[in-house]
């Protein structure tokens, strides 16, 4: 029942990172913060059910988390953190968008998603697919969940999950990977950083 | 089966706090621990199950602990601990939450909270949560719990 993303992965990925900070070859042409050896396009379904390509926000700033509907804590929390920061944007806010792709897609149902988004003010989509998918898309980004049975709880099973949120320049590439606990001024930031490169 | 186990459970559970509470009368009374700060997150349109957030307080010199919670809002009432543990965010149901004496226990985003499944209404900002909760030593505490849209923090 235990699920979980071969840790190698993540391992390499975190090699290459440091291979790439320390060479300075990033892939990054300036000073900007460098080109992170992770994520990459993929084709998933959004909340209304429709096929999704992250090619298809080429030209914007996106803002990537992996996370599960039935858990009333950390997706509400990074929601409303990243809903700030569409606020603080202001005329700058149509600049970004934000891919909310759950590790649970028994439960998580293009419906679900949807509902799941509609208490936040911020350009969104909720992403599913099958679990194959959502497994190569979790790998890519150097994220990991797990499977959890609980059968003393009526929610049967629970799923831990990285708590990461990407941060992909107008190009599609990770720049930044920024952990829960950063503040919406320190996502601000990073945001703004890449909405001034060219896109 | 299962139903049964529980109800078997149950009865086994008041008979013994019926026995201690017959004992020990005074004991269960003389409990202190209070709750304030108590908010219910409005849960996302159509969600069966939200959380509940409070601070109990223990100003006594016995050490107390939560070990359950219930509610006519929800079928099932849980206790449960988000852990942050090497980089990976875990949700568990936990047996009991402690309460040291002259201390605290606080319930908040992130850590230990009450977990409401099956909500029986769909709870909106400015509705009320009424849940008890029972100490190990039998007493209860009811929580009156203030329902809060969280959608944008400051």
């Amino acid at each position: 029942m235990t699920r979980t993303v071969p840790r190698s992965s993540r391992l390499l990925a975190s090699m290459a990172m440091v291979l790439t900070v320390a060479t300075g070859c990033g892939g990054s042409s300036s000073d900007g913060p460098p080109v992170l050896p992770i994520g990459g396009d993929f084709v998933l379904t959004d909340h209304s059910g429709q096929r999704f390509e992250s090619t298809s926000l080429r030209g914007k700033v996106v803002l990537v988390f992996f996370g599960y509907s039935f858990c009333p804590d950390f997706c509400p929390t990074t929601l409303s953190k990243l809903a700030a920061v569409t606020r603080r944007l202001g005329d700058a806010a149509p600049g970004i968008k934000t891919l909310y792709i759950t590790v649970d897609p028994e439960r998580d149902t293009p419906a679900v998603l949807k509902d799941d988004l509609a208490n936040f003010k911020l350009d969104a989509l909720g992403l599913t697919g099958s679990r194959a998918a959502l497994d190569s898309v979790v790998n890519r980004f150097g994220a990991r969940y797990e499977i959890v049975p609980t059968p003393e709880s009526v929610a049967k099973y629970t799923v831990s999950h990285t708590t990461s949120v990407y941060v992909l320049d107008r190009r599609g590439r990770v720049r930044f990977e920024l952990p829960y606990e950063s503040s919406v001024e320190e996502i601000l930031m990073s945001v703004s950083t890449l909405l001034k490169e060219r896109p | 089966m299962t139903r049964a186990l529980r109800l078997l459970h149950q009865t086994t559970l008041t008979a013994a706090f019926l026995a201690m509470s017959a004992i020990t009368p005074l004991a269960a009374q003389s409990t202190t621990v209070t709750s304030h700060d108590a908010w219910v997150r409005e849960p996302a349109p159509n969600r069966k199950q939200t959380a509940l957030f409070v601070v109990i307080e223990n100003p006594g010199t016995a050490a107390r602990s939560i070990v359950k919670a219930s509610s006519d809002a929800a079928e099932t009432v849980e206790l449960h601990e988000m852990i942050r543990d090497a980089g990976m965010m875990r949700m568990s149901p936990v047996k009991a939450i402690a309460v040291p004496a002259g201390g605290k226990a606080e319930l908040k985003p992130g850590g230990l909270h009450i977990m409401l499944f099956g909500l029986k209404k769909q709870p909106v900002d400015g509705d009320t949560i009424r849940v008890q909760l029972t100490l190990d030593d039998g007493a209860t505490i009811r929580v009156v719990a203030p329902v809060r849209k969280v959608g944008s923090m400051p």
